[in-house]
């Protein structure tokens, strides 16, 4: 913690080598978030690429009670988020159904995927899916404040959470994987 | 929704869940760093460059008029250099015409020396003969040699030269006389030009000074004033200075929660419009002349502001909401859905502390038109304004929407209405705009306010 504080002063102060240490630190990390956020590598890197613009910028609001790495992974997510809003190719895929009636799945099926698998699957989920997996599975939000930050309602989300939710089981289980047979199946 | 196995097993597998980046990334990534902060160093020397500038510009200008000032000074006063210039060449000629008496003096008694040595051989030669007989002769021979000397002396002088002196020299010789027909009334009228540009100079000089003196005393005196202004404002995005049609939440979509994904069409925020309002300040500014032309003033003012927008109904119920971009859990009383029903009239309130240089542009001292170009760092002290919650879709106030901050711009033109002993009353069209977005960053929207109206000033003297 002590040796982050002493980066971020560092990084304050505007020396190009503390810069380069935390982006060297937490871009690997950080472009795992923003891949799971995105389609492509390309478009992942672009949000990092913003993203680290704004943590750079914004760092003197960092107030250093947190842990940094999660203050950066958010400032990550909050990028992502507005990347796939401002960006014409998913704006289309966030858009999102009515809540319909919650399917009950409750399976806890083993995972025997290696996380690159795991990940390339997540992104295969629809983005709307995608996007409220991640907020909700990985990141941690609840779906109060994942309505709020997509602009729908508490129930759009569980709703749509449970859907995305079920795919990846089903991909994972019933299909070894294999998207396409969920998608026909849908 | 109770978190199982899943969930966790899936946040753990994520987390360590990493990817290198390409090296291209991180060169992007500090050049943006580098054009950000080159870009806050130019504007940093920019605003320092255009002080220095300022600056030298009003030193020069003052010292420019320092310089006119002396000039204007040595004009009004010519008489003191001709007089002084005169009383030189006097001086001068005094001394050339004592010299010039003494000599005729040492002539003329050489000339009745001779004379008398001439009766003496006269007497000797033809006898007794009166005294008052040479007298013609005398005479003639004293003409001769003062002839002679008066064609030294006018040979050797200037006619213009001629003092008083010499009138005052030639009454005692026939020699003067002459002068006094001619060259005397030359320097008699030279002396009564001498007298009269001492008595002009005294005069002029002593005006011309002590106007100059009055001048510099108001030009470099703090001159104490009150303005007032009113006119309209509004609220732009920091495009359209003018039309102030509006700020809207960016171009930020909703995600709708259409009945039918196939009937899913993108719904775009509405925009939270604003459209001009009135507005009025004011204050009291201290001004003082910097130059013949330029002047400087620094004041303090309130500015109320305000702006309407065009809204939904009202629903008075108290919902407590987390607001993602500020990252803040508010409480709201009341709030506003989208819609054209009712009008909401926003509301801000600004200490200013105007710094202005003006400048003359007409060359009439005492009914300057002044344009004047300034900075007002300012303070929002209150507001009352409405913040669009774009991920509920719904308006409601929010204080903690905007910076405590922000930098005005300031331009405007001022007649002088009348002009009393006492003050000066001016008033002419005035703009101010917002230089930095009175929205926090967070909110990612863009508020520049801007005042058109009339300003008037009472200057007092």
């Amino acid at each position: 913690m002590t040796e982050h504080h002493q980066l971020v002063k560092d990084c304050l102060k505007g020396i190009p080598a503390a810069q380069r240490k935390l982006y060297q630190e937490f871009a690997p990390q950080m472009l795992g978030v923003c891949y799971r956020y995105t389609k492509s590598l390309q478009d992942a890197e672009d949000v990092l690429q913003d993203g680290f613009v704004r943590v750079f910028k914004f760092l003197d609001q960092y107030n250093k009670q947190g842990e940094l790495g999660a203050w950066i992974r958010r400032i990550m997510v909050n990028t992502a988020l507005n990347y796939l809003k401002r960006n014409q190719r998913y704006q289309h895929d966030l858009l999102f159904e009515k809540p319909e009636l919650h399917i009950a799945s409750q399976d806890d099926p083993e995972i025997h995927l290696n996380t690159k698998e795991l990940a390339e699957l997540i992104r295969q989920l629809p983005t709307g899916y995608q996007t409220i997996f991640n907020l909700y599975a990985i990141e941690g939000f609840n779906h109060v404040e994942i309505g709020q930050m997509l602009g729908i309602s508490e129930n759009t989300s569980r709703s749509q959470y449970m859907r995305a939710r079920h795919l990846l089981i089903s991909w994972i289980t019933n299909t070894g994987g294999n998207k396409n047979t969920v998608y026909a199946r849908k | 929704m109770q978190e199982n196995e899943f969930e966790k097993r899936v946040r753990k597998q994520m987390d360590g869940f990493s990817l290198v980046p390409n090296e291209a990334v991180w060169k992007q990534v500090e050049a943006r760093i580098g054009e950000e902060k080159k870009r806050r160093t130019l504007l940093f020397w920019f605003f320092g460059a255009l002080l220095l500038v300022g600056g030298i510009t009003c030193w020069m200008i003052e010292s420019r008029d320092n310089v006119t000032t002396d000039v204007s000074i040595a004009k009004s006063k010519p008489a003191t250099i001709i007089s002084n210039k005169a009383a030189q060449q006097i001086n001068d000629t005094n001394k050339t015409v004592e010299s010039i008496s003494a000599l005729t003096k040492r002539r003329v008694h050489d000339n009745k020396n001779l004379n008398l040595n001439k009766q003496t051989y006269t007497t000797i030669k033809t006898g007794v003969r009166s005294s008052v007989n040479n007298e013609p002769r005398s005479s003639k021979e004293t003409e001769r040699v003062l002839a002679s000397n008066t064609a030294v002396a006018t040979s050797s002088l200037k006619p213009s030269k001629i003092s008083s002196v010499v009138n005052n020299e030639s009454k005692e010789t026939a020699l003067h006389k002459y002068y006094k027909s001619t060259e005397q009334l030359k320097a008699d009228s030279l002396q009564r030009t001498l007298e009269i540009s001492k008595k002009t100079t005294l005069i002029d000089t002593s005006k011309a000074a002590s106007k100059v003196a009055v001048i510099k005393h108001h030009e470099h005196k703090w001159k104490l004033g009150l303005t007032a202004f009113c006119g309209v404002s509004g609220n732009t995005n920091g495009i359209d200075l003018i039309s102030a049609k509006s700020v809207q939440a960016d171009a930020f979509y909703s995600f709708s929660s259409s009945p039918a994904a196939s009937a899913a069409v993108p719904v775009v925020i509405p925009k939270l419009t604003y459209k001009r309002s009135a507005s009025y300040g004011f204050g009291i500014f201290g001004q003082k002349e910097m130059g013949r032309r330029i002047a400087i003033s620094f004041g303090i003012n309130y500015h109320y502001f305000s702006s309407k927008s065009t809204i939904g109904n009202r629903f008075d119920s108290s919902q407590s909401l987390y607001d993602t971009a500020l990252q803040k859990q508010t409480t709201v009383k009341s709030f506003y859905k989208v819609g054209q029903s009712s009008s909401f009239n926003n509301k801000y309130k600004v200490i200013q502390l105007p710094v202005n240089l003006s400048y003359r542009l007409n060359k009439n001292a005492s009914k300057p038109l002044l344009f004047s170009l300034g900075l007002s760092p300012s303070f929002l002290i209150a507001s009352k304004a409405l913040y669009v919650n774009r991920y509920q879709g719904i308006y409601y106030e929010e204080k903690q929407q905007f910076k405590n901050f922000l930098l005005f711009g300031q331009s405007g033109l001022l007649f002088t209405a009348l002009d009393s002993k006492k003050y000066q009353l001016s008033l002419g069209p005035v703009v101010q705009y917002d230089f930095n977005s009175m929205s926090k960053w967070q909110t990612q929207t863009n508020q520049h306010l801007t005042f058109i109206g009339i300003k008037s000033n009472i200057t007092f003297k």
